[in-house]
């Protein structure tokens, strides 16, 4: 059990010094000391200059506390487990450098796309499988990358009529994607906002833009356009990103 | 190459707008209303956030909204969620249900519904009667209670003052006398 208190009137170093902190609890009359003396083995925290709404008052001191407090908690196994959400970024992040790998070495043929596709598809079960909820940042990474790499090789000269890229420097674009994408995975876990606009720029641009976009793209080539496979894979990664972006925030 | 210019120049606007909107968006909770009894909901508030569930429990006349500056500092490192009490907020507003009690029992059937494993609750002023309400007779159901400037409710058995603590009243033998919490508009009026 925790308890903090602001400390409006107390003598100099209560609330800063340990020795005098419990010995004014110990004496006083508030209810700090009250509450401590009746609950030794409660941990009384003082805020001295903090208002009754200390959490915005003090925050940081605030969060100190609770943290110190709910660290030392036993752990259950359950959140053992969700502690591995770290761990299986990693995971997931190796995957996704291993299939973007193993992408580039593709030919570019709809065998090779397919076989990208069933890669992706077993990647989600599993990814999904042991990060759930974070996982899908990371999961939806690595499927527009690897969707990239299929179909961007040509983008810089089609769309910016410069000199299409070498397989090298579409090679290291994409994995510096990756790495963005990756980092993002990792910052929005911890709660870092900016990585929100990232993870944004994924959902609408690499993922649904792309898969709407090449989709209709092969509707207009009439048949099989570089693609076709894994745009919807894009756009459900995308969509789906998209919601749990704009879910979570939404008030 | 200036049709170039422009594409580029027009995705660095939407990728600067979007990010600026998003940087407001997500520092808002996602919201729900979750069943407490028949016909009352409770608004509830998910900082998200992984680990160790933590239940933030605002003070009287206050809904969940008043951890929004700081429940985002804790969900970094444990999962974040808030409760509107009944009577409050966007919450229902049943004529009947305000004792100490029947609020603590409206927690713990939130805690059930969303299928949270020990969680730490942790309560603002009013929000330590609940706390010692539910820490009393369910201990087993939380791991641990985080007073924040309790009200002197949360430790007192009401026969002696409001100035007098009854220690074994958040004992884990004994629990604190119920209370019935002033009628929301009483406790509005109070806080304003």
């Amino acid at each position: 059990m925790l308890a903090i208190f602001q400390a409006p009137k107390t003598p100099a170093g209560v609330g800063a010094d340990s020795a005098i902190t419990q010995r004014w609890l110990q004496q006083t009359s508030a209810v700090a000391g009250r509450f401590a003396r009746g609950l030794p083995r409660a941990s009384v925290v003082l805020i001295p200059n903090a208002t009754h709404f200390l959490f915005d008052s003090n925050p940081n001191e605030v969060l100190a506390a609770m943290r110190a407090f709910i660290d030392a908690l036993p752990q259950s196994s359950r959140f053992a487990k969700q502690k591995i959400s770290v761990r299986g970024l990693t995971n997931a992040a190796s995957f996704g450098v291993w299939m973007t790998s193993r992408v580039e070495l593709m030919t570019d043929s709809r065998h090779g796309e397919r076989l990208m596709t069933g890669t992706v598809v077993a990647g989600t079960v599993a990814l999904m499988l042991v990060t759930m909820g974070r996982a899908v940042i990371v999961l939806s990474s690595t499927l527009v990358i690897a969707y990239a790499i299929w179909l961007t090789r040509a983008l810089p000269g089609r769309v910016f009529g410069a000199k299409a890229w070498s397989a090298e420097q579409f090679f290291w674009f994409n994995v510096l994607w990756l790495i963005a994408f990756l980092l993002a995975g990792i910052a929005i876990a911890r709660h870092w906002r900016p990585a929100y606009v990232v993870a944004l720029f994924l959902a609408f641009g690499g993922g649904i833009t792309n898969g709407v976009g090449h989709l209709a793209l092969s509707t207009l080539a009439g048949g099989y356009y570089p693609g076709l496979y894994t745009a919807p894979l894009a756009l459900v990664a995308g969509l789906f990103l998209a919601w749990r972006l704009l879910g979570s925030s939404r008030r | 190459m200036n049709q170039s210019k422009r594409r580029i120049g027009a995705a660095v606007l939407l990728a600067a707008l979007g990010g600026a909107t998003s940087r407001i968006e997500a520092q808002l909770p996602r919201v729900s209303f979750i069943a407490v009894d028949a016909n009352v909901k409770l608004e509830v508030l998910d900082w998200d956030g992984s680990g160790r569930p933590v239940v933030l429990l605002a003070g009287n006349g206050q809904t969940a909204h008043s951890f929004q500056r700081f429940a985002p500092l804790l969900a970094r490192f444990y999962h974040v969620y808030g409760i509107t009490r009944r009577g409050f907020g966007a919450s229902s507003r049943p004529a009947t249900g305000y004792s100490t009690d029947r609020r603590a029992d409206d927690v713990l059937a939130i805690i059930d519904s969303l299928k949270l494993t020990k969680p730490v609750i942790a309560g603002h002023s009013l929000g330590g009667e609940e706390l010692s309400s539910i820490g009393a007779p369910h201990a087993d159901r939380v791991a641990g209670l985080m007073y924040l400037d309790p009200s002197t409710g949360a430790y007192d058995d009401g026969t002696q003052g409001d100035s007098v603590v009854d220690v074994a009243a958040v004992s884990e033998h004994s629990r604190p006398v119920a209370r019935d919490l002033p009628s929301p508009e009483n406790s509005r009026r109070c806080w304003r």
